[in-house]
């Protein structure tokens, strides 16, 4: 997902929508009444036939579908669909304003950052499906990030800085939400990536790649070694082991930072097909695997794969699927998308993702009400992720569990 | 008026689209609710002229960019203000912190282009309209439409070089359909 229209997507993503139908139309009326008795009827018309060129708008035009191709081999894990459910809303909370939606490595414990129905800003907890939490934070957070075994929940927020003329900047903020209690970690321009069962949060300060043993703690640098830069994604596993990429030139590696302080890369592929490998990134660590994608190029040409490397052998495995794969995990499942579908894939096992049932999404590339998954549990039974949705334009937020059968 | 009620329908209809494309121009809500209004008020008392003229969508384009730079003009010597009141909400991808990360990476280096280079930036990459249409929605020659956007996105790789593999040169109008067929490997 690192291209510069799924980029600018994303951040449209954050647009809102602004109905300010009606106050523009009372305005432009007014405007149009002022300048009828100023030229006597004589408004300009503006040349709007040579104007009104037909442009096929972008959005409503239908990207090319790749073709999905599942394997017919059997595989041995027996699913045949995934559905979605809404998560319950906890009490007092708007069903309407989550957004995103984080888990833990069991897939049992899901957060989102919400609103609840004065408007003020949480964050919900979810386990087994049923709201165990709902916690009040800053109105500066945007999304929870990672979400520990033991119920620590990461959260990002931003601050608008005091730009210059025509600049828009954040600081990065981050906390830690766990039974309750909010706290801020320390450090300027903080980002919790990923948090383990100990609340070992790993992330940046800055351009540099910390750990903060706990919620209070001072944030502690990771060595990154001369000409490299670090970089997110990263994981924690529950020893303490980190990985995370390191930048050199403009090619990234994983690389396994072991609780002893020593560090190693995690070797990718040098090609794949014949296309040179780019990018290698990290989603989950757990039981001795790192999961993540690995990115290839050849040309203009980018492939996404979904790859897991064994932290003991130092054997990697990629495959791919329909679209780039999101959510990868240590079991081997990643959830692929594309413009038409979400396809939830292990070895041989190619199972549609539909969204909310009842709810037909956009088809087009810039659709906002497509689902998107972001956690898949170790036996790939149970998703979890969200969805807008639309009516009249007007956009509801919602958080989704699928079970797969 | 039927007038009325089809300014309503189809800025409705267009609402989600309209809103997404202020918010990337102008870098944050207040100043998109702003840009759309504006726009709006425009697009208002023309409506029924425009509308007999044909879809309407590539003349509210050109309303929306116009007074995107434009506004810039008028409030150049202005310092801009923003408030912390509103902040954006997460609904993006599904790998979160990597996702976050280069976004916000990228907004900040929107945040330092002109207006123009942000624009060409928005109608080539995100609109995914050609240099012609851009030309066209932005009132400018083709050789300029290929200027900024080799200006614009050289300003990026130096803004935000931890993006350098996302930013690379539209080739005009590939739209070939690439067949995304997964490999499979294991290697020791």
């Amino acid at each position: 997902m690192s291209d510069l229209k799924e980029l600018l997507l994303a951040i449209s993503d954050h647009a809102g929508v602004y109905d300010v139908t009606e106050r523009a139309y009372v305005l432009g009326r007014r405007r149009r009444t002022r300048r009828r008795a100023a030229y006597s009827g004589a408004t300009a018309v503006f040349a709007v036939t040579a104007l009104l060129a037909a442009v096929n708008l972008p959005l409503d035009r239908p990207a090319p579908e790749p073709a999905v191709t599942p394997s017919p081999s059997p595989s041995a894990v027996a699913l045949s669909a995934c559905t979605a459910a809404e998560l319950p809303t906890p009490a007092g909370v708007r069903p309407d304003e989550f957004r995103m939606v984080a888990g833990d490595p069991t897939g049992r414990i899901l957060a989102s950052r919400g609103k609840d129905v004065k408007g003020g800003d949480i964050v919900a907890v979810w386990t087994d499906g049923v709201p165990t939490a709902v916690g009040k934070v800053s109105d500066l957070v945007v999304e929870v990030t990672a979400v520990s075994s033991t119920g620590a929940v990461v959260l990002f927020g931003q601050k608008l800085k005091d730009g210059s003329r025509g600049q828009t900047q954040y600081t990065a903020l981050a906390w830690v939400y766990q039974d309750g209690k909010v706290t801020r970690l320390k450090g300027d321009e903080a980002f919790g990536a990923a948090v383990n069962a100990a609340g070992t949060v790993v992330g940046m300060v800055g351009k540099n790649p910390v750990t903060w043993r706990d919620a209070t703690a001072e944030p502690k640098r990771l060595p990154v070694p001369a000409g490299m830069t670090a970089g997110v994604p990263m994981a924690i596993a529950d020893d303490g082991s980190v990985v995370a990429p390191l930048y050199q030139g403009t090619n990234s590696r994983l690389h396994l930072w072991s609780p002893d302080g020593s560090r190693r890369p995690l070797t990718s592929p040098d090609t794949i097909d014949g296309a040179p490998v780019v990018e290698s990134m990290v989603g989950r660590v757990a039981d001795g695997w790192a999961a993540g994608t690995i990115v290839t190029q050849k040309g203009q040409a980018r492939q996404w794969y979904a790859a897991r490397w064994n932290l003991g052998t130092g054997a990697v495995e990629w495959f791919g699927g329909p679209g780039r794969p999101g959510p990868v995990n240590p079991q081997g499942w990643a959830v692929f998308g594309d413009t038409a579908a979400l396809t939830l894939v292990h070895g041989d096992t190619a199972v549609v993702v539909t969204g909310l049932p009842g709810y037909t999404p956009g088809t087009n590339r810039t659709a906002m009400d497509r689902p998107v998954v972001s956690v898949i549990s170790p036996d790939g039974r149970m998703l979890a992720g969200s969805q807008i949705t639309l009516a009249r334009q007007v956009p509801s937020h919602r958080v989704l569990r699928w079970t797969c059968r | 008026m039927a007038d009325d009620e089809g300014f309503r329908d189809y800025v409705h209809a267009r609402l989600g689209w309209l809103s997404r494309i202020a918010y990337l121009l102008a870098g944050d809500r207040h100043a998109a609710e702003d840009l759309l209004q504006n726009t709006l008020i425009r697009l208002s008392p023309r409506w029924s002229k425009v509308v007999r003229a044909g879809t309407p969508d590539a003349y509210v384009r050109k309303l929306m960019y116009h007074e995107h730079v434009s506004a810039w003009r008028r409030a150049r010597h202005l310092r801009a203000e923003y408030t912390t009141a509103e902040l954006p909400d997460g609904a993006a991808g599904s790998d979160m912190a990597a996702e976050t990360v280069r976004r916000l990476l990228l907004e900040q280096a929107l945040a330092k282009l002109t207006r123009k280079q942000r624009a060409v930036i928005v109608l080539r990459y995100f609109e995914d309209l050609s240099e012609a249409d851009a030309a066209d929605a932005l009132g400018v020659s083709i050789g300029t439409i290929k200027s900024q956007t080799s200006h614009a996105l050289s300003r990026l790789r130096e803004l935000a070089p931890e993006l350098h593999v996302l930013v690379r040169e539209p080739s005009e109008r590939g739209g070939t359909a690439v067949r995304q067929l997964g490999g499979n490997g294991v290697r020791a």
